[in-house]
């Protein structure tokens, strides 16, 4: 089993592979190789990726394997997931909440995700406020992808900003 | 056939609603759905119409005045449908942006 308290970062592949969907990644993986910062434990991304800690392994060894993810060294951080038998269900800290806002609208839009992905990419370069970026993400979806689907995500969008 | 100017308009009239025709096509596949979605389904039909009735244009001179009446008919018909999809489909989109 992977160890849930080792911290991971994206390499230049794995940045290049969030543009480029050279790999034929599921999609939980896909959302692990956008949330992981190389600051928050392994762990602590498994409910945004959808999946149980104990399912991390395979979740993440494809990452692995192809490059697209490295460990940080020294990084084991136990600190940022407590109480979990090895990872935790909290969101990663600071700047990777706009990741998990990316990752959340890859799981509610699924294929048609790509705008509402590219308006919140650009919203978290230019530093904008991440609840107004969501905001905007679900009406250019309630417009262009599905009106529920639009309200799911900005329900869930708001619940992760605010936690 | 002659280049009149009535031919050359209805030729330039065909090519624009094909460029039509493509763009409406080419951008389905970026509104699968939502507000917009739902009446770009609508609008494709309505263009494809167009675009089959456009394509007669070229004939007008040697169609029976009967056809020809009932073929613009239609054209107008359909073409005030389009008009008032548009509009609503603006509206649909200004209520949306404002709210």
């Amino acid at each position: 089993m992977a160890d849930l308290q080792e911290v991971y970062a994206r390499t230049e592949a794995g940045v290049a592979e969030i543009k480029a969907r050279a790999f034929d990644l599921t999609r939980g993986q896909r959302n692990l190789l956008i949330v992981i910062d190389g600051k928050s434990a392994l762990g602590s991304f498994a409910k945004m990726v959808g999946c149980v800690p104990e399912q991390m392994e395979e979740v993440l060894a494809p990452l692995i394997e192809h490059g697209l993810i490295a460990p940080v060294a020294g990084g084991s951080n136990r600190a940022l997931a407590p109480g979990l038998p090895g990872g935790g269900g909290s969101l990663p800290s600071g700047s990777s909440a706009a990741q998990a806002l990316i990752a959340l609208a890859e799981r509610v839009f699924e294929k048609h995700a790509g705008p509402v992905v590219l308006k919140l990419e650009k919203a978290a370069n230019s530093g904008a406020d991440l609840l107004a970026a969501a905001e905007s993400a679900a009406k250019l979806a309630k417009l262009t992808i599905d009106e529920s689907k639009a309200a799911d995500f900005l329900v869930e969008a708001r619940r992760l900003i605010s936690a | 056939m002659r280049l009149d100017m009535i031919t050359i308009l209805g030729f330039g009239a065909v090519l624009i609603m094909l460029i039509n025709l493509f763009q409406v096509i080419s951008l389905k596949s970026q509104i699968s759905g939502g507000v917009v979605g739902k009446s770009w389904n609508v609008m494709i039909v309505l263009v494809v119409l167009f675009a089959a009735g456009y394509m007669i244009l070229p004939f007008l001179a040697t169609m029976p005045v009967e056809t020809l009446r009932t073929i613009v008919s239609l054209i107008l018909f359909f073409g005030a449908i389009y008009v008032l999809v548009t509009i609503r489909l603006i509206y649909g989109i200004i209520r949306e942006l404002s709210s």
